[in-house]
């Protein structure tokens, strides 16, 4: 009879060393971006607003910061590019567009195998948050938006392509509809019937008759109150008058 | 035994410095007996954080960071039974606890591996984490592969990655689910983050348009027949509302003025908190709350009257959207006595008293209190 394959042995792991260098310096320009990914980590992205409106009086300084911090992260680093992207996407500003755009159409990279479905879906990630902006500024009235949306409707990405889509079927007039459909091949037509929903439209997975692992696991739950430095309901109540 | 080693990203873009401070001792020693690491320790030591868990450069860390968002994402999360119509935030945690079998971490094969997941008659039960889980994925994102990774235990893929899918050509085989009917692991992953985003109490901006992008992208790539749908960034909750000092009463605080106070001039919010409102269908709340145009006030719709405004007549909700009101409940993250003022229609906090009515002199709380998420 055959027996069960033993699971692998333990691995061990370690980080790597880090190298010590200078301290960097950051510009005020970099501080104000680093500020902005920080407070876009928080909870209801206190302080957002303040830090995205000191780095749009510096707009012309601000988008090539963004995009140059933007190429130096590791390519793996995929949260903190994305990071940077939603930066430059919440500041709704014209000047980013160019940006936007380059990112948008930056080619994957190419990798198969068991690497593949986290890369790909993180980098495709990354392109489908920049254009869903060009589609925000195309519907803000912003033409040169519009233009690059069109042509990001052929993006090679699907995602690209059908968030785009989506964009401009929105945003292009009467006749976008007409447009897309001789602009998209026969097959991908498709694309223009993909709505956008909110999660109440759902058709819920079914859990149906769950076997349950073990019932030693049925403890209950503790209460979410964390150390004390998680903030409190009574921090923020409001103050007696 | 294999070898490997990491690099800590920045803990803010991950979502590991948010969540970290929510966590206590007890709850990890509840996520370590309830989502599958009893019993493993021998694959979360020599460098993964056993005896050090509360560090959120090593991997153990950052992986009860992901239970916890499992475990507390929705407002009732003691409500966790699979029937009723209860959402699938609400029973996943239930879920990846009755399946779960083995949790392990280790190094992969592969630098962008996350997870497998083996399961069969001659197979040792159990789930591999690799270094990219712990390390390149968000909070969310951990929590969404556990619920993913849970559901192989029930059902494998059955299909190609379809012709459009960025993975069509990456040599994937049958990794793909074929449809949404299918009502396997991507079904799971997409329903999962979609509530995420929309009702969780406890999340970052950036957490909810990780959650929304990568449910997204699982809707584009991953189903050999397309679903036919993607996720709304509009379903996200909306910031900004404020308590108001002199009236008690909540208003939006984000447009381009203050609204009329009953207390004379304009709302004050100096001493409030950022409430979070939920909008759209949501079984688990009221809906029927709307922002008045007028004084920016919040009030329940649904009555005859629309309540008087204070900047006079009644309230006007032209050009709201249909906010979700919660019942009381225990969660650290939303705070309880807030009430409906069957004069005003409006919603006050009456843990100050009764505050100052725009119909005329305070308000009048008859109803049962509700909870409204906060964030800071």
């Amino acid at each position: 009879m055959a027996q069960p394959v033993p699971p692998p042995p333990p691995d061990s792991v370690q980080s790597v060393p880090k190298v010590a260098s200078a301290p960097i310096q950051l510009s005020a320009v970099a501080q104000h971006i680093h500020d902005a990914v920080a407070q876009l980590h928080t909870a209801g992205g206190a302080g957002s607003a303040a830090t995205l409106n000191n780095l749009r009086q510096n707009i012309t300084q601000t988008i090539p910061a963004i995009e140059q911090l933007y190429r130096a992260a590791p390519a793996s680093n995929y949260t903190e590019r994305w990071s940077l992207v939603k930066v430059m996407v919440d500041l709704h500003h014209p000047s980013a567009l160019t940006s936007l755009n380059t990112i948008v159409n930056t080619p994957l990279p190419n990798v198969k195998g068991e690497d593949a479905p986290f890369t790909l879906a993180e980098e495709t990630m990354i392109r489908t948050t920049a254009a869903e902006e060009i589609g925000r500024q195309a519907g803000a009235g912003q033409a040169d938006a519009l233009a690059l949306l069109l042509k990001n409707c052929q993006n090679p990405v699907f995602s690209v392509k059908q968030t785009s889509v989506q964009a401009y079927l929105a945003h292009g007039g009467p006749n976008a509809r007409a447009t897309l459909e001789k602009l998209l091949p026969a097959n991908e037509h498709f694309v223009l019937d993909i709505r956008a929903i909110g999660p109440a439209e759902l058709a819920q997975p079914d859990a149906g008759a769950v076997k349950t692992h073990s019932p030693a696991r049925e403890t209950p739950v503790p209460s979410p109150q964390g150390t004390g430095t998680a903030p409190a309901p009574t921090g923020d109540a409001p103050t007696h008058k | 035994m294999s070898s490997c080693t990491y690099n800590v990203p920045d803990k803010n873009a991950s979502g590991d410095n948010f969540y970290a401070p929510f966590l206590n001792d007890t709850q990890r020693t509840y996520f370590w007996d309830t989502y599958g690491f009893s019993g493993n320790k021998d694959y979360w030591v020599n460098g993964w954080g056993w005896d050090d868990d509360a560090n959120t450069n090593k991997a153990l860390a950052r992986t009860f960071n992901a239970c916890w968002a499992l475990t507390y994402s929705a407002f009732d999360y003691p409500n966790d039974g699979y029937g009723n119509n209860n959402i699938i935030l609400n029973w996943a945690r239930h879920y990846v606890r009755d399946k779960m079998d083995d949790l392990q971490a280790h190094c992969g094969t592969n630098p962008n591996a996350i997870a497998t997941t083996f399961t069969g008659a001659f197979v040792d039960d159990r789930t591999e984490l690799y270094l990219s889980f712990f390390y390149s994925s968000s909070v969310i994102e951990r929590a969404a592969v556990l619920v993913h990774e849970s559901r192989h235990y029930d059902v494998g893929h059955d299909a190609n990655f379809p012709p459009w899918s960025v993975l069509a050509n990456a040599n994937q085989g049958q990794q793909a689910d074929s449809s949404w009917a299918y009502n396997g692991a991507y079904r799971y992953e997409v329903a999962y983050l979609s509530w995420y985003a929309a009702v969780s109490v406890t999340a970052t901006p950036a957490m909810r348009e990780r959650a929304r992008q990568r449910a997204n992208w699982c809707l584009n790539n991953a189903f050999a027949t397309h679903p036919g749908f993607t996720i709304d960034a509009g379903s996200f909750p909306q910031a900004e509302w404020r308590w108001c000092n002199k009236c008690q009463g909540i208003a939006f605080a984000g447009g381009s003025q203050l609204g009329k106070c009953p207390g004379g001039g304009s709302h004050d919010h100096a001493g409030s908190g950022n409430y979070t409102l939920i909008h759209g269908t949501y079984a688990a709340g009221q809906n029927g709350w709307q922002w008045c145009n007028k004084c920016q006030g919040l009030a329940f719709s649904k009555n005859a009257s629309q309540g008087t405004c204070p900047a006079g007549g009644v309230h006007n909700h032209s050009g709201s959207g249909d906010y979700c009101m919660l019942p009381g409940g225990s969660h650290s993250m939303c705070q309880r006595n807030w009430h409906w003022c069957d004069k005003c229609q409006g919603m006050a906090f009456s843990g100050n008293g009764v505050g100052k009515c725009p119909a005329g002199g305070g308000h009048h709380f008859p109803s049962s209190d509700y909870s409204l998420p906060f964030t800071s």
